[in-house]
C-alpha cells in the first residue's frame, strides 16, 4: 500500500495545479516557468486511500543546477517515497520524457501522469498510452488538470500501485546507459544526446501529432513581443492596471468606506458610552483600535482589485514574455530577465518575491536579486502612497503612485551597476527560458490568488496592526513616567520621536510622529498609515479627518520625500528575515539593509532639497 | 558556416554542432538542443536581442552570443 508520493516533473507542466486538486490545498499556480520554488505537502483526501502528497519544485532533469532543483533532486534522491508521480506536460512531450528516462534510470517506483490532454487532443495528436505503457514498464496515466480530469483516475492507479515489466527494448536501452555512466568516459551532453535518440524513436512509434496547432499564442505574441509596440504595450499594461485599481477603485470606494468608516466608529462609540465604559477604555478602542485598524483596512478595495490584475497576468503567461523582452535591460546591471519575475512578484509582497529569486541561475543573480528586490514597492506600501498622494495630489494619484515604482526602478539600475562595477565584477550570467503558451486565466485560480493575498493583508491588519495600533495608543497616552496624559507632546512616545526627528530632519520631516510612523512601519508597512490615524486623529471630533491632518504636518514636497524614503529604506522585518534565509548570511542581508537604508535617505534628501528649490 | 543566429523569424535549420562549454552547454542538451535536431527561429525580442526558437515542439529562449555559437548543417 502507498503511504507517501512525490509529484515531479518539468516547470510549468501542472505539478500545483494537480497537487491542489488531489489535496484540496490552495497553492500558489501561476503560468510560467518556476512557481513553485519550495517543496509543500498535503494528504490525498479521497475515498479509503490516505497518501502524504509532497510537490516538488519543477526540474527539467536530475542534476541540480538553480537552487529549487536542488531541493527536488535531494528530495528523490534521499526521502524516499513510495512512488514518484512523473507529471509530463503533453504539449512538449518529447522534452518532459526526458526527465521520465533519469528517473526510471534510478530504479525508483514511478507512475507517470500525461497532463494537458485536453489541449493535445483539440491539435488532434493522438497517442498509444497502452503501447507506451507496455515499452516502458510504468503506468501512464491521462488527465487534463486545469479541467480536473482523470485526476480520480489519477489517484485509483495510486491506490492499485504496482510495478509493471518493461519491454526487451527498453531493457537494453537502460543497460546501455548504465554501462555509459559506469565507464564515464561519455560526457554529461552526449549521454542527454543518447536519451533524446531513444525519445525520437519511442514518439515516432507511438504518437501520431496533429495538425491543429493552435497558432493563438502566436497571434498574441505577435503584438505583446512586437518589435515596436512590445515596450509600449508593455508599459501600458502596467499604467492600465495601477490606473484602474488606484484611481478607479479609489474613488468608487474612498468615499464610501471612510464614511461608513465614520458612522461605525461614533456608533461603536454611542454604545461605549451607553454601557458606561471607562473613557480611556472609549478612547483605546475607537482612538486606537478602530482608527488603526480602519485607516489600512480602508485600502482593502484597490490592493484586492491590484492582487486581481496581478494573479490574471500570473496566469496568462505574460510574465514569461516580460522577461524575454526586457532581458535586454536587466543585462546592462548584470541580471537577466528572469529577474523581473522575483520583482514582479515583490510587488505584491516581498517575502514571496525574494524567495522567488531561487529560480535564477547563478549565485550572483540571485544575491543581486534578492537585495534589489525590495525597491519594487510591495502591496504593503500603496496605501502610505494613497494616502499621502489623496492628501496632496487627488488629481494625478496614480501617476504619483508610478512615480514612485519610477523611483524604485532607478535605484534598481543605479545599484545593479554599481554592484556590478565594484561587487560582482567579471560574471557572466546565462539566460535560458521557456515560453510557455498563453491560456485564458481560469478564474477560480485567479480568485483564489486574490483571496489568499487579501486574507493576509485583513489578517495582518487584524493581528500585528491592531496590536501596533493599542501599543501606540498606550504609549502616546503616557509620560516617560507612566502618568496619564492628554497632550500627546508629553507623552512617552513623543520623547522617543523626539529622539531620532533630528536624522529625519535633513529630509524635511522631523516631526515625532512621522519618526515614530517610520519606526513603527520597519514591523510592517501598513502600520505607518495605522501609527499616522492613531497619532493625528488624537485632537480631532470623531469622523475620520486623516488627510487634513497630514495637510497640516507636511508640505508637498516633504510629502514626497517622505514617500521616497518609504520606498526605498529598509523593507519591514518579515522581508529581512526571508532576505537572511535566502542569503543565507547575516553579512550579506546586514550590508543589503543598511545599503537599502543608506540610498533611501540620500535620494529622499535630494528630493526634499531640490524640490523646496522650486517650489520656494 | 551557418549560424543559428545568421537565421531570420521564421526560417529553419539543422543542428551541427554546438560550440559551448561547461553548465550552458549540458543544460542546452538537456532541453533538447541537440546534435541532428530541426530548430526553427520564431522572433527576436524588441531590443534585438534575446531570440526566441522553437525545438521539439516547445519554445525556448536564450540570448544572441549562444545562438551565434550554435552552428547548422
Amino acid at each position: 500500500m502507498i503511504k507517501s508520493a512525490a509529484l515531479t516533473g518539468n516547470p510549468n507542466c501542472g505539478k500545483t495545479t494537480i497537487f491542489n486538486a488531489l489535496t484540496g490545498s490552495s497553492q500558489y499556480v501561476g503560468n510560467w516557468p518556476g512557481v513553485t520554488v519550495e517543496k509543500k505537502t498535503g494528504k490525498i483526501k479521497s475515498k479509503n486511500v490516505s497518501i502524504d502528497v509532497t510537490d516538488l519544485p519543477g526540474i527539467y532533469s536530475i542534476n541540480s543546477y538553480s537552487m529549487e532543483e536542488k531541493i527536488s533532486e535531494e528530495y528523490i534522491r534521499n526521502e524516499n517515497p513510495d512512488v514518484i508521480i512523473n507529471v509530463l506536460d503533453a504539449t512538449a512531450i518529447e522534452r518532459s520524457f526526458f526527465l521520465t528516462l533519469q528517473l526510471i534510470e534510478t530504479g525508483k517506483p514511478l507512475i507517470a501522469a500525461l497532463n494537458m490532454m485536453d489541449v493535445i487532443e483539440k491539435e488532434g495528436t493522438i497517442i498509444d498510452l497502452e503501447g507506451m505503457t507496455n515499452e516502458l514498464g510504468i503506468c501512464i496515466v491521462p488527465i487534463s488538470a486545469r479541467i480536473n480530469k482523470g485526476i480520480s483516475e489519477l489517484v485509483d492507479n495510486l491506490s492499485n500501485f504496482k510495478e509493471l515489466e518493461r519491454s526487451p527494448g527498453f531493457n537494453d536501452y537502460i543497460q546501455q546507459i548504465n554501462e555509459f555512466k559506469l565507464k564515464g568516459d561519455m560526457s554529461e551532453d552526449k549521454i542527454s544526446s543518447f536519451r533524446y535518440s531513444y525519445i525520437k524513436k519511442l514518439i515516432s512509434q507511438y504518437v501520431i501529432l496533429g495538425e491543429m496547432r493552435s497558432d493563438t499564442t502566436k497571434k498574441i505574441d505577435k503584438v505583446f513581443t512586437n518589435k515596436y509596440v512590445g515596450i509600449p504595450v508593455f508599459l501600458t499594461i502596467m499604467w492600465a492596471i495601477y490606473y484602474i485599481s488606484i484611481n478607479v477603485v479609489g474613488e468608487m470606494s474612498a468615499d464610501i468606506f471612510e464614511r461608513m468608516l465614520g458612522s461605525f466608529s461614533n456608533s461603536l462609540g454611542n454604545l461605549l458610552v451607553m454601557i458606561g465604559a471607562n473613557e480611556h477604555i472609549i478612547s483605546l478602542i475607537i482612538d486606537g483600535v478602530v482608527r488603526g485598524v480602519g485607516a489600512v483596512l480602508l485600502f482593502l478595495p484597490q490592493i484586492m482589485v491590484l492582487f486581481f490584475f496581478i494573479s490574471i497576468l500570473e496566469d496568462s503567461g505574460y510574465m514569461a514574455r516580460v522577461s524575454f523582452i526586457l532581458d535586454r535591460v536587466f543585462r546592462r546591471i548584470g541580471l537577466t530577465g528572469k529577474s523581473f519575475i522575483p520583482m514582479f512578484v515583490g510587488s505584491g509582497c516581498s517575502v514571496p518575491g525574494i524567495m522567488a529569486a531561487r529560480t535564477l541561475d547563478s549565485e550572483k543573480e540571485r544575491k543581486l536579486t534578492i537585495i534589489l528586490t525590495p525597491f519594487v514597492s510591495c502591496g504593503a506600501k500603496m496605501p502610505i502612497y494613497i494616502m499621502f498622494a489623496a492628501a496632496f495630489f487627488p488629481k494625478h494619484t496614480h501617476w504619483i503612485i508610478m512615480t514612485m515604482y519610477a523611483i524604485g526602478g532607478i535605484a534598481i539600475i543605479f545599484s545593479g551597476l554599481l554592484f556590478k562595477k565594484i561587487v560582482f565584477k567579471g560574471h557572466k550570467e546565462i539566460f535560458l527560458l521557456e515560453l510557455p503558451d498563453y491560456r485564458t486565466p481560469i478564474i477560480r485560480n485567479v480568485m483564489r490568488q486574490v483571496f489568499n493575498r487579501s486574507k493576509t493583508f485583513v489578517t495582518k491588519a487584524g493581528t500585528i496592526i491592531f496590536a501596533g495600533s493599542v501599543l501606540i495608543w498606550f504609549l502616546q497616552g503616557f509620560t516617560p513616567g507612566f502618568r496619564l496624559t492628554d497632550l500627546p507632546s508629553e507623552s512617552m512616545l513623543s520623547s522617543i520621536g523626539a529622539f531620532i526627528a533630528p536624522v529625519f530632519r535633513p529630509l524635511g520631516f522631523a516631526d515625532w510622529k512621522t519618526s515614530v510612523a517610520f519606526l513603527t512601519g520597519f514591523v510592517a508597512k501598513e502600520m505607518v498609515v495605522a501609527t499616522l490615524a492613531v497619532l493625528n486623529g488624537i485632537s480631532e471630533s470623531g469622523g475620520f479627518e486623516l488627510l487634513d491632518s497630514i495637510r497640516a504636518t507636511f508640505t508637498p514636497i516633504s510629502a514626497l520625500s517622505f514617500m521616497v524614503f518609504v520606498a526605498l529604506a529598509s523593507p519591514c522585518i518579515s522581508a529581512l528575515a526571508a532576505a537572511k534565509r535566502e542569503l543565507n548570511s547575516w553579512k550579506w542581508m546586514v550590508f543589503s539593509v543598511l545599503y537599502q537604508t543608506g540610498l533611501a535617505y540620500i535620494m529622499s534628501m535630494l528630493v526634499y532639497n531640490i524640490g523646496s528649490l522650486f517650489l520656494r | 558556416m551557418n549560424r543559428l543566429s545568421d537565421l531570420k523569424p521564421g526560417e529553419k535549420g539543422v543542428i551541427k554542432s554546438i560550440d559551448i562549454d561547461g553548465a550552458i552547454k549540458i543544460r542546452m542538451t538537456q532541453l533538447g538542443i541537440t546534435e541532428g535536431e530541426t530548430v526553427q527561429v520564431e522572433k527576436y525580442a524588441p531590443l534585438g536581442d534575446p531570440i526566441e526558437i522553437s525545438i521539439r515542439g516547445y519554445s525556448l529562449c536564450f540570448r544572441k552570443t549562444e545562438a551565434e555559437r550554435i552552428i547548422l548543417v
